[in-house]
């Protein structure tokens, strides 16, 4: 039977790492480790306290995207870096404000009493995950292929709970996960009104997706 | 707004009090409880609880009734404030907590008064009030103790 201790754990100390910074490591981690118990929850058929998580995870969202955005490495004029550098220093002020937020402690302090996972229940629930897999397969789109990042994430987590091997999910979620990335900076690019970048970049994306799909 | 106030269902006893999970009778008695409320076709916009494991579990067997979404708040588990008062914003909303705050909040919420309980609530009991959710503003519209789910 899995536990949810070693995972809220972790929630907990990235936590305090947003309180501390908050470093890209901390944000990364807070969203880590709330969709990991998103998907513990599910295994166990259980929908409170899953609105909380994702409440959690979509809040650094935005902050998320700015440091994959600035992750890239890609060559940024100076007001774009400077518009960046501010985005960020606003954006974690709130990120600070969220981990010490009411609805973030009281999420934590119910967390920590879960029941361990009933591995008669979770294995019910994995076909379904598949089966979602399954449905987003075969994606043609941006869109399709997003779905798709998403179900083998969660099937990935799924099997990490119930202690199998989730190496082909872990593999397929990089290689998605770079469409994402290019496409989170795509996004920007349209934000702040950069055409050709936006144009070159929609670019990139197609080609990603139809070589993902190939 | 309705508001539906439900005490947590019967409980196991132990001593660290977050950790009291449901007992396989609380269950069973509380989802009769909820099949009377599909019955009568309560829906909830959202539904906010306590972190305390008997009203996680509480309000995941009322789960299948909310539209909207489940909230968690340590607000639950204190004297009713005004900050408490501040989550309850929609249409229907559903609260699930403990004693003896929510008759507290009842008692608030009906007469403006925080002293002196007005109603008690058993445990899997809810109760449904009507108006705007201020000191003295709702009055009580049905009282359903737990028995009625085995009616």
């Amino acid at each position: 039977m899995s536990s949810a201790r070693p995972e809220l754990r972790r929630l907990s100390r990235a936590l305090d790492g947003l309180r501390a910074g908050p470093s890209v490591e901390a944000v990364h981690d807070v969203r880590v480790s709330c969709r990991r118990l998103d998907v513990f929850l599910r295994l166990g058929g259980r929908r409170a306290l899953r609105d909380d998580l994702r409440w959690l995870r979509s809040s650094l969202g935005a902050l998320r995207d700015l440091d994959v955005i600035r992750s890239l490495g890609v060559p940024l004029d100076e007001a774009t870096t400077r518009f960046l550098a501010e985005e960020r220093r606003r954006l974690a002020v709130d990120a600070r404000s969220l981990a010490r937020h009411p609805r973030t402690r009281a999420l934590v302090r119910a967390l920590a009493q879960l029941p361990p996972l009933s591995e008669e229940v979770a294995q019910r629930t994995v076909p379904r995950l598949s089966r979602r897999l399954g449905e987003a397969d075969g994606a043609r789109t941006f869109t399709r292929l997003h779905d798709e990042r998403r179900a083998v994430r969660r099937l990935r987590f799924a099997k990490e709970w119930l202690g199998l091997d989730a190496s082909g999910e872990r593999e397929r979620q990089a290689l998605l996960g770079v469409v994402c990335d290019v496409d989170a900076l795509r996004r920007f690019a349209v934000s702040r009104k950069a055409r050709e970048a936006a144009r070159l970049l929609s670019r990139a994306v197609n080609q990603l997706v139809r070589l993902l799909t190939r | 707004m309705e508001l539906y106030v439900v005490r947590h269902a019967i409980a196991e006893d132990g001593e660290l009090d977050d950790a009291r999970a449901l007992t396989e009778k609380g269950k069973k008695r509380f989802e009769k409880m909820v099949e009377l409320l599909g019955r009568l076709d309560v829906r909830f916009d959202r539904l906010v609880h306590s972190p305390k494991r008997r009203a996680v579990e509480t309000a995941e067997l009322l789960a299948g009734l909310v539209d909207g979404d489940l909230e968690v708040s340590e607000l639950l588990t204190e004297a009713p404030s005004k900050a408490l008062l501040g989550l309850l914003h929609g249409a229907r909303v559903a609260i699930v907590g403990h004693e003896p705050h929510l008759s507290a909040l009842v008692a608030w919420l009906l007469t403006g008064a925080s002293a002196g309980a007005v109603i008690e609530l058993k445990k899997g009991a809810i109760a449904r009030l009507e108006g705007d959710p201020v000191p003295g503003g709702m009055r009580l519209c049905a009282l359903l103790p737990p028995r009625l789910g085995r009616a």
